[in-house]
């Protein structure tokens, strides 16, 4: 009976996520300024929450083990981590992919992409770490104290490290509640930095209720330069003209202007803001998340009971004690 | 120009192409799934001797100490091993 239920279980995810990408291609609309690229987010950030709880599930099977010191505790707590690597890997091409059509390249050592390399770095490192150790006893020890180790630095690099720094080109704001989204605050003359791209407010012109600002956009390392001019209307109260960052698919938007002071807020608006607030994507969007947790533990499973079956078959051939 | 990049067919190839990949990942771990229920199966169930052969080696008459002061007999210094 429990068999059954697991098969039926099974064949559910595997309809599921097969209508979760029906419903990414065809049922979600295009993202304004985006177009079909925005789609990929759908893959995109279920494959990351996934890996940041497959970490979890690591750290706590390699708690249990140092606790009851149990075999299976570190075959799960080593599928937990394979499983985990292999949905960060997945993450990072659909966000490279995302970041070719957005950003123009595919790698450009933004904040979050750097935090993700690096966590890539530290797991691929415990795998190195239980490669090189032959004694099981030893080795399970030493890597259920490296899991939970590596496991710290994954809040820190997933949630903390791309929010404390203001210049990212990753879209935090439609995600992540929370994120530093403000913009920056600028009078005539003065230099500030919004994503990776060096703004200089050159002037503030007015023509009736429409607020002008003229804006001098650098691409890092100064490569090149270009004017932006977004505009602001004062008798409604809200942003205008939002022109494109020259190669970018984000807008520089004018905020909010006080004359008296001299001064404007200037903003970044990422591709893909306002994303969820339809409820054909976000409903996609949770159906994606569950069907990927889903998938995480069918295979954490799967790979669990394969390393449990191979520890029994090393243990009868008499390799291990 | 090849029809399938045509940009109203464009998103329909895109799909079908990942609905491939995503059903041939989705029948591996079937697949891979029954395979090592079958093994964990086979494993709690057979006994340890079906499924790894084990070297037996049976030592008979073997000398001790006390032996050693006195002449070895043909007999004494016979010996067997066994392999299962």
């Amino acid at each position: 009976m429990a068999l059954r239920i697991s098969q039926i279980a099974k064949l559910i995810i595997g309809v599921w996520i097969a209508s979760v990408i029906v419903s990414m291609f065809l049922v979600l609309p295009q993202y304004e300024g985006l177009g079909n690229a925005g789609r990929i987010m759908i893959m995109h950030v279920p494959t990351a929450w996934v890996s940041v709880l497959a970490f979890a599930v690591s750290a706590l099977y390699s708690g249990l083990y140092l606790r009851r010191g149990r075999s299976s505790d570190d075959d799960k707590a080593l599928a937990a981590a394979e499983s985990g690597f292999l949905f960060t890997l997945l993450a990072t091409i659909t966000g490279m992919i995302f970041s070719q059509v957005v950003w123009g390249v595919y790698w450009n050592w933004d904040p979050r992409q750097t935090s993700i390399f690096v966590l890539l770095l530290i797991y691929a490192a415990l795998f190195a770490l239980r490669a090189a150790i032959d004694d099981p006893d030893r080795r399970r020890q030493l890597s259920a104290v490296y899991s939970l180790f590596a496991f710290v630095t994954v809040p820190f690099l997933f949630f903390i490290a791309p929010r404390i720094t203001d210049s990212t080109l990753h879209p935090n704001c439609v995600f992540i509640q929370g994120s530093t989204c403000e913009g920056i605050v600028l009078q005539e003359g003065n230099i500030g930095l919004l994503g990776d791209r060096k703004v200089q407010l050159l002037a503030i012109d007015r023509q009736g209720d429409t607020i002008t600002a003229e804006v001098n956009v650098s691409e890092p390392g100064l490569r090149d330069e270009a004017l932006l001019q977004p505009t602001f209307n004062l008798a409604a109260g809200e942003r205008d003209i939002a022109p494109e960052f020259p190669g970018l698919r984000f807008r520089l938007v004018l905020e909010e202007v006080d004359l008296d002071a001299g001064r404007v807020r200037l903003n970044i608006e990422a591709p893909g803001t306002g994303l969820l607030d339809n409820q054909r994507t976000l409903i996609t969007f949770i159906a994606s998340n569950i069907g990927f947790t889903a998938l995480f533990i069918w295979m954490f499973q799967i790979r669990a009971t394969l390393l449990g079956a191979q520890w029994a078959l090393e243990r009868r051939e008499g390799a291990l004690p | 120009m090849n029809p399938l990049f045509d940009v109203s067919m464009a998103m329909y190839v895109a799909l079908i192409v990942a609905l491939a990949v995503w059903f041939g990942i989705f029948f591996y771990l079937w697949r891979l799934d029954a395979q090592a229920r079958q093994l964990r199966h086979r494993i709690e169930t057979l006994p340890e001797q079906e499924i790894a052969p084990t070297s037996v080696a049976t030592l008979r008459n073997v000398r001790t100490t006390s032996d050693v002061s006195r002449q070895p007999e043909t007999d004494d210094l016979e010996e067997s091993t066994s392999i299962h």
